[in-house]
């Protein structure tokens, strides 16, 4: 697959504070790209630099292959959807599209409704964007970055504030648009489960600097399948496990083991737990969220 | 940059507040002429220099409607809140990026807000003389075409510079209300804030024949447009404007849009 957004060493400064630090990703044509990070990590600052709206203090990025001045070029193929939906608020859903139709030039005048039917959007008539919901306002920002037929989307996002029914749309809009489009996205979140549903692939940033990216084959690799043990007492299971010849295991907490061991040792373990007399109070097969693996990485246990 | 600007017109003419302050300045102007007729003893005390005997002539009005500060203040809450507006809302971020060149985001902001301020003027001058030639046509001189084209053309780029001070001043905040208040500050402080520097300039040893005000455009359009040199004025318009717009598109270059 070709690579269409490419960053080489990318590095935002603002006075001493690096936003975001020595950060390169590719992302491949055709793929659902998910940022993961915390608040402040660095992933808006890195939207609004992939979008065009800020130049990168130090480092490059190419899109479409094309860097400096000849991605200018090329600039009209990214639809972007930064921070919050950016729309006039005294104006209708139709009017901010035309607006946008005007900027760029296009004039398929029955596209603002074909754009409005895309997000089920269609029904607002002569509705003001200042009385639409936040859902509403994410589907009509959404369908202002779609004018112009962009490859890429960036969201920056998406789903902040929104109710499950809400989410539950945009994420079925993402998908059906990926799908019936080929539209490439790049997805900013702290929302990780959401973001787990349909990315195919991770960054992930943390303190403005990219520590991992992978396809989401790799980090179901990587999120193994474990068991997870919840005795009386974690000492006491831990010399059980080491007399077993099991030595992968972490304590969660004071009561909850989680072995990284081969499923089918789930009978022995409980078994030998039991001839010791140590009392298990549940034990499991489970495998690693994305959460889990990302908090993991970051090593902190706060909110993502 | 075509694209812009089609864009910068079909959002001024879906704006309520253009609408408004284009509806202000008719008032301002229709009430000037009612105050006249109304009361066209007490003007006419006021007045120095008149140049018909039988009552003011339609250039004069024209004259004092457009160096009424009221109009300036229109023009810079007008273009004041269709410049911040984009930045408020943040729907400039929804094409920003897509535009080769940042410059052609505001060269479209400037070629909207000066046809909107030569739309305020219109509308003063239209509205000055409808109201005159109507109500006042009895004790009012039409006078001569070239009279009222005297007092028109030195104003006009002077005007044209002015607006761009304002785009500068909105472009330099991104929202409404700062850049407004500053507008205000501007419009209504700047006599005093000549008078207060050719104070200390005199203080410093600077001939009294020296004005600052005179490199004011608010002063050059307060005066009375027939005192005006059409030519200097123009030049003096031409080159804030130009200025202006320079700095205006440098300082947007360099940065970025958050």
């Amino acid at each position: 697959m070709e690579n269409i957004i490419e960053t080489f060493c990318v590095t935002k400064q603002y006075r001493r504070q690096k936003a975001v630090n020595n950060v390169s990703i590719s992302v491949e044509q055709g793929a659902i790209y998910g940022f993961i990070g915390r608040n402040g990590a660095g992933k808006t600052t890195l939207l609004k630099m992939l979008a065009g709206l800020s130049a990168p203090t130090d480092g490059d990025i190419a899109v479409f292959g094309m860097k400096g001045a000849e991605k200018k070029t090329v600039m009209n193929r990214i639809g972007a959807l930064i921070e919050n939906p950016g729309l006039y608020p005294k104006m209708t859903a139709e009017e901010n599209l035309k607006v946008k139709c005007y900027a760029l030039g296009i004039r398929d005048k029955n596209l603002p409704a074909e754009l409005l039917k895309l997000v089920g959007l269609s029904d607002t008539g002569k509705k003001k964007a200042k009385k639409f919901s936040l859902g509403m306002k994410q589907r009509l920002a959404m369908a202002i970055a779609l004018a112009g037929n962009p490859d890429i989307l960036l969201l920056d996002e998406p789903t902040n504030g929104l109710d499950p029914q809400g989410i539950a749309e945009i994420r079925e809009t993402i998908l059906r648009l990926n799908r019936e489009k080929n539209i490439t996205f790049i997805i900013s979140s702290h929302i990780l489960d959401e973001l787990s549903k349909i990315a195919t692939h991770y960054g992930i940033i943390h303190k403005g600097e990219l520590i991992e990216q992978l396809t989401r084959e790799e980090l179901s690799a990587k999120c193994s399948e474990h068991i997870e043990l919840k005795t009386d007492g974690n000492q006491l299971a831990c010399t059980v496990l080491d007399e077993m010849g099991i030595a992968d295991y972490t304590a969660v907490d004071s009561e909850t083991l989680h072995i990284f061991a081969d499923a089918g040792l789930c009978g022995d373990i409980s078994l030998r737990l039991a001839q010791k007399g140590i009392k298990v109070k549940e034990i499991a097969v489970k495998s690693e969220a994305l959460e889990e693996y990302y908090l993991k990485l970051t090593g902190g246990n706060e909110n993502a | 940059m075509r694209n812009l600007i089609k864009m910068n017109f079909y959002r001024l003419s879906r704006s309520m507040s253009a609408y408004i302050l284009v509806i202000l300045t008719i008032i301002e102007a229709v009430t000037a002429g009612v105050i006249y007729h109304d009361n066209r003893a007490g003007v006419e005390a006021m007045r120095h220099g008149a140049v018909y005997d039988d009552g003011m002539a339609l250039f004069e009005f024209i004259d004092a409607t457009l160096g009424d500060d009221f109009l300036l203040i229109l023009i810079m809450i007008g273009v004041t809140l269709f410049i911040g507006s984009q930045y408020k809302s943040g729907f400039i971020k929804n094409f920003a990026g897509s535009c080769p060149n940042r410059a052609a985001i505001v060269g479209a902001d400037i070629i909207v807000s000066c046809a909107f301020a030569l739309i305020v003027m219109t509308a003063a001058v239209g509205a000055t003389c409808i109201i005159n030639l109507t109500l006042n046509r009895e004790f009012a001189a039409v006078g001569e075409l070239s009279d009222i084209v005297n007092v028109i053309v030195p104003k006009l780029l002077p005007f044209l510079g002015y607006t761009m001070l304002t785009v500068f001043v909105a472009e330099a905040f991104r929202s409404t209300t700062a850049p407004i208040i500053t507008g205000f500050l501007v419009t209504l402080l700047s006599p005093t804030a000549a008078g207060l520097l050719n104070k200390f300039l005199y203080g410093i040893g600077v001939p009294e024949a020296f004005d600052i005000s005179k490199f004011s455009v608010i002063q050059i359009l307060s005066d009375t447009g027939m005192s005006l040199d059409p030519i200097k004025t123009s030049i003096f318009g031409a080159v804030y404007f130009a200025v202006f717009a320079v700095i205006t598109i440098i300082m947007s270059q360099k940065r970025d849009i958050v």
